[in-house]
């Protein structure tokens, strides 16, 4: 157990993108998403002291935003879909097996390949990302259709993940 | 089960239906390869999201920082407080100040014409600007089809890259945009309304510096807006010509107070008067705004007449009250004190009298001896609602104290009528300068009671700025490490629509020395820094091409004198506070050896 606000700050600022992602890929609403994470956030603080420091933070914070994210859920009836409490589970629990601490790594390696890319994909990803746009936006700017902007947004995920993979690899 | 890349996709790129979630979660539950897959995904998505925020923030801060210190080898930006310092990187400061106090001249001039516009005109003549009643036709306005792909262009095209002739009068660039422009105001959108806005105030302040023959004679800023309401309210047509602003009170005005949709919202702060206060308060519109059972101090000159102070109060600062024109006519049309409550609580009324602060040198103050204060009886919270036009959440905290913020006198003198004395009229201005600074930063986190006042009462700004009303909001315990950022969020809804406001505060340890940085995101018109040194400092940041990244910002540095420092209260750190109706920023006191800052991130 630790009480020290540091201590708090260590460990949270080291798992907040982990934290983040976690809660983003389940939460796809973007204030929601934020809601969820300041009340985790508020309660991984507010119930630190009961924290185990033998146990992964990550773990913990995780199991603390799946709550959340239930919660959130269940009193959020005009949701038109949620997860069932089984995938939240199940995505919380690949999280943790892959909590190897390797995001910054994957960061820096996302942001080269990110430099590689093409000026008009380099614009998709940042009008989706950078300025949230609806694919209609997007589509809109870049002169061209929705689906179109759909099919090029997911080649462009799918070539980023190949070259942070092969990124990694090559580094080990 | 081999995973689904397909699924993934219409998942991360936000066009999956319900029918592909489900699939796909049932999948997650019982395929731990795919979870792991998905996760892989959902990081990447996260990774992205962050990378091109991040690019994004550190563009505006870069472009901000370029103008706090111009001096290329300077990135820290805050220097410690000194007059000296604080004016040194700033040697045109002059000038900016000057396009600043100009700036806000024409906004409350510009309040004034929309105010005006509500109301028929009269038939006088001479050099002036008739300004019409009502507004365009929905549907005529080119900007009303302006969408936003367009927006920039049209914002450039109109607004931007317009110059007006320089032989151009004032009259007639009044005329022309209230001829031309003004009809559409009420049928733009916000981006458009702002871009209006720049152009006015850019417009008012070139003449102002070219003609030098634009002023008034004392508190201009605070004093338009005061104008803007009150010309409003009385039924004025509105007259500017070179030199003054001339209120002529409509003679035969057949609009009835239900016509009047005033819109004050934009003026507010500044100092401001109660009007545009209230308005901020209670959303962009306010129909209705009466001054009976109001005790009017007018600088010197007490007057428990609130139609003798209002006159008093124009003819001391420049504003030709015409001939004829009696009091009287503005009493006919103001019947009781009503305010128009947003959504639910449009039919409530206020029929207390209150207090609004007001600078103490910009001479008005208005005080209800009344109401002393707000406290946390179902009355009390009914006033915060009302005042503030806040929905206070059935969730509220039972502790939930809503302290004097806007109301000075801790006794109210048992005759309403009667005229404070010297003493109390001290008291008064003293506790006035206390309260200012709580309702102008507001905040005062000495306590939690206090500090949940404060930020639900910022939020409930934001939610009033927006129209909206404030449904819910989250704190953060003071002992909570400011660096877990995100320290108050809001929820927002706005007559059935689905629109939500995040308000996120992320207060950043301080470094040493520590950089002022502020963003403002799309949501929100501009964003105001206060920094409370010997010099109160302001920075004033409206939408103009700096960056593109940002779609462009333009900052405005300069002292403003006429604005009074605002005493921030003893422990107080770093405060929000709206300024002009926009979010902001307060530095703590210099006595408090610290500077903190807030990164504001408005999103809509």
């Amino acid at each position: 157990m630790s009480e020290h606000p540091t201590d708090f700050l260590k460990l949270f600022l080291a798992q907040e993108r982990d934290l983040r992602a976690f809660i983003g890929s389940l939460v796809r609403d973007g204030q929601a998403r934020e809601d969820i994470f300041q009340e985790t956030a508020l309660t991984l603080w507010q119930s630190f002291e009961a924290f185990d420091a033998a146990r992964s933070f990550g773990a913990w914070a995780r199991g603390v935003a799946s709550n959340k994210i239930k919660q959130s859920w269940r009193a959020e009836a005009r949701r038109p879909v949620s997860l069932p409490p089984e995938a939240v589970d199940a995505v919380r629990e690949a999280f943790d097996r892959s909590d190897n601490g390797d995001t910054a790594v994957r960061e820096a390696a996302l942001r080269l390949c990110l430099e590689k890319l093409p000026e008009r994909a380099q614009k998709a990803l940042a009008l989706k990302y950078e300025e949230g746009q609806s694919a209609g936006v997007i589509a809109s700017r870049l002169g061209t259709t929705v689906d179109a902007v759909h099919q090029l947004l997911s080649r462009l995920r799918t070539a980023l993940a190949d070259c942070v993979r092969r990124r990694l690899t090559s580094e080990i | 089960m081999k995973p689904n890349s397909t699924q993934f996709d219409a998942y991360f790129s936000g066009h999956a239906n319900a029918e592909d979630e489900q699939a796909l979660a049932t999948q997650l539950a019982s395929d731990p390869a795919l979870a792991d897959q998905f996760v892989a995904e959902a990081k990447l998505d996260a990774l992205l999201g962050e990378i091109y925020r991040a690019q994004r923030t550190e563009a505006f801060q870069g472009s901000l920082l370029s103008v706090l210190q111009p001096e290329p080898t300077a990135l820290t930006v805050v220097p410690p407080v000194t007059t000296s310092v604080v004016r040194g990187p700033f040697p045109y400061w002059r000038q900016v100040a000057a396009v600043l106090v100009g700036g806000l001249l024409l906004w409350g001039i510009v309040g004034v014409w929309h105010g005006a516009s509500q109301v028929a005109g009269t038939k006088r003549q001479g050099p002036r600007v008739q300004v019409q009643s009502g507004v365009a036709s929905s549907g005529g306005s080119p900007a009303v089809q302006t969408e936003d792909r367009d927006l920039e262009a049209w914002l450039r095209e109109y607004y931007v890259d317009a110059q007006p002739a320089k032989e151009q009068t004032l009259a007639a660039w009044v005329a022309q945009l209230v001829e031309h422009e003004f009809p559409l105001h009420n049928h733009l959108n916000k981006h458009q309304r702002l871009g209006w806005e720049i152009r006015a105030k850019d417009l008012l302040v070139r003449q102002a510096l070219e003609q030098k023959s634009l002023h008034l004679s004392c508190g201009a800023a605070s004093l338009l807006t005061q104008v803007q309401g009150i010309a409003a309210l009385a039924g004025c047509e509105v007259v500017v010509e070179t030199d003054k602003i001339v209120l002529t009170p409509m003679r035969e005005s057949s609009s009835g107070l239900e016509t009047r949709n005033i819109t004050l919202a934009e003026s507010f702060g500044n100092g401001s008067g109660p009007v545009n206060v209230v308005a901020a308060a209670q959303g962009v519109a306010m129909d209705h705004f009466l001054w009976t059972d109001l005790d009017l101090v007018v600088g010197e000159t007490r007057a428990a007449n609130p139609d003798e102070a209002i006159k008093l109060k124009l003819m001391s600062c420049g504003i030709d009250w015409p001939e004829g024109a009696s009091v009287a006519e503005l009493t006919e049309v103001l019947p009781q004190v009503t305010f128009s409550i947003p959504s639910k609580y449009e039919e409530a009324q206020l029929t207390e009298g209150f207090i609004v602060p007001e600078v103490p040198d910009a001479g008005l103050v208005v005080a209800s001896p009344r109401q002393a204060k707000v406290t946390n009886t179902p009355k009390g919270l009914r006033q915060l609602e009302i005042l503030a036009g806040l929905r206070v959440p059935a969730a509220i905290p039972s502790n939930f104290q809503v302290l004097d913020f806007a109301f000075p006198l801790a006794e109210a003198p048992k005759d309403p009528e009667r005229v404070l004395n010297a003493a109390e009229l001290a008291e008064l201005e003293a506790r006035w300068q206390k309260t200012a600074a709580v309702y102008h930063a507001g905040i005062q986190p000495t306590t939690p009671e206090a500090s949940q006042l404060s930020s639900g009462l910022a939020l409930a700004w934001a939610a009033a700025a927006e129209n909206a009303t404030l449904t819910n909001w989250t704190e953060v315990p003071a002992s909570m490490p400011a660096s877990t950022k995100s320290l108050a969020r809001l929820s927002l809804q706005r007559s059935g629509e689905s629109l939500r406001i995040a308000g996120e505060i992320n207060l950043l340890p301080p470094p040493e020395p520590a950089p002022i940085v502020a963003y403002s995101d799309d949501g929100l018109d501009g964003l105001a820094l206060d920094y409370q040194g010997a010099t109160t400092h302001r920075l004033d940041l409206t939408r103009k091409s700096i960056a593109p990244q940002t779609r462009g910002w333009k900052f405005q540095l300069g002292t403003l004198p006429e604005v009074a420092p605002v005493d921030v209260l003893p422990g107080v750190d770093v405060a929000l506070s709206l300024y002009e109706g926009q979010a902001g920023v307060v530095i703590g006191p210099q006595e408090s050896g610290r500077v903190h800052y807030y990164l504001l991130k408005w999103v809509k």
